[in-house]
């Protein structure tokens, strides 16, 4: 009966649309967030020696 | 050239996700729940990544006490980094699809509530993690954290069949072929997102251990370092 609730869902491709942009999203930022602490690590260790 | 020879493993993981990103959008439709059944294909693969950065974090951890090699430490942390970012990935996109299919974001249900748990304690891991400033301690203590947590890994997994509640039983051998095979290529595609970033991982925490020593060298008289130094050291030796 639960299940029934989600075939009645309109704008269910809204919803999809949401999850995939917060997986995906997600995702990419994590990969940008390690790529920016990488660079200012590599220019600490310039300063440094 | 030389970048794709370089970066092969982020191409090809760019490549299998985009692969299963289309497939997950033309595949036929759930017949019982419609379209919003698609965040499946996203939501499953996510957990199914946290589990295995999970896992390869109770291995590093299992090897940094047998051997004390440092190797076996970056790769237990960097995998629960990892592992923690797609969990609360996977809860974030569970709570959109539950919200139309069960008609709220959140229950106290035990799949989502050890879920809940699991998150947070390998969060506790990581900030245990940046709590310990000797080396040798921090990978001591942070591998017998890292074994203790996987404890929680079948509770999660079995969590369904264990106590049936609102979340759904394992769809693995009751879905129709094109949707397992759609539900497989995404854990394939994200198996290989975890590989790349792992090893983008790996390189910052060898980086950051780097870092770590050519501080202390550069300032040894800082508070800490007298318990700091013999550690350090020690750590130096092996590799």
């Amino acid at each position: 009966m639960i299940d029934l609730v989600g075939a009645q869902v309109d704008n269910a491709w809204w919803y999809v649309a949401v999850a995939y942009t917060i997986i995906l999203g997600g995702m990419v930022a994590f990969i940008a967030w390690l790529g920016l602490r990488t660079r200012r690590v590599r220019r600490e260790l310039d300063q440094l020696s | 050239m030389t970048h794709l020879r370089r970066y092969w493993l982020e191409s090809l993981a760019v490549v299998v996700v985009a692969g299963s990103v289309a497939r997950s959008f033309t595949v036929e439709a759930d017949v019982v729940q419609g379209d919003v059944q698609r965040i499946m294909y996203v939501h499953v693969p996510s957990a199914w990544l946290a589990f295995l950065a999970f896992v390869v974090t109770m291995i590093g951890s299992v090897a940094w006490l047998r051997t004390r090699n440092r190797r076996w430490d970056r790769l237990a942390a960097s995998s629960a980094e990892i592992g923690v970012v797609f969990t609360g990935l996977a809860i974030l996109a569970g709570m959109i699809w539950a919200r139309p299919v069960w008609g709220q974001f959140w229950t106290w249900e035990p799949r989502l509530v050890t879920t809940a748990l699991l998150f947070f304690v390998y969060l506790g891991y990581l900030a245990l993690r940046r709590a310990v400033i000797d080396p040798v301690q921090r990978a001591q203590r942070a591998a017998i954290m890292g074994i203790v947590a996987a404890v929680q890994i079948p509770i999660v997994y079995y969590s369904v069949d264990w106590w049936r509640s609102l979340h759904q039983a394992s769809s693995r051998n009751s879905i129709d072929t094109p949707l397992r095979i759609t539900l497989l290529l995404g854990v394939l595609a994200f198996t290989f997102v975890y590989a790349a970033i792992l090893r983008r991982r790996l390189e910052l925490a060898r980086l950051e251990e780097e870092l770590e020593v050519k501080r202390f060298e550069a300032s040894p008289d800082v508070a800490g370092a007298g318990i700091t130094a013999p550690s350090l050291a020690r750590a130096l030796q092996r590799d």
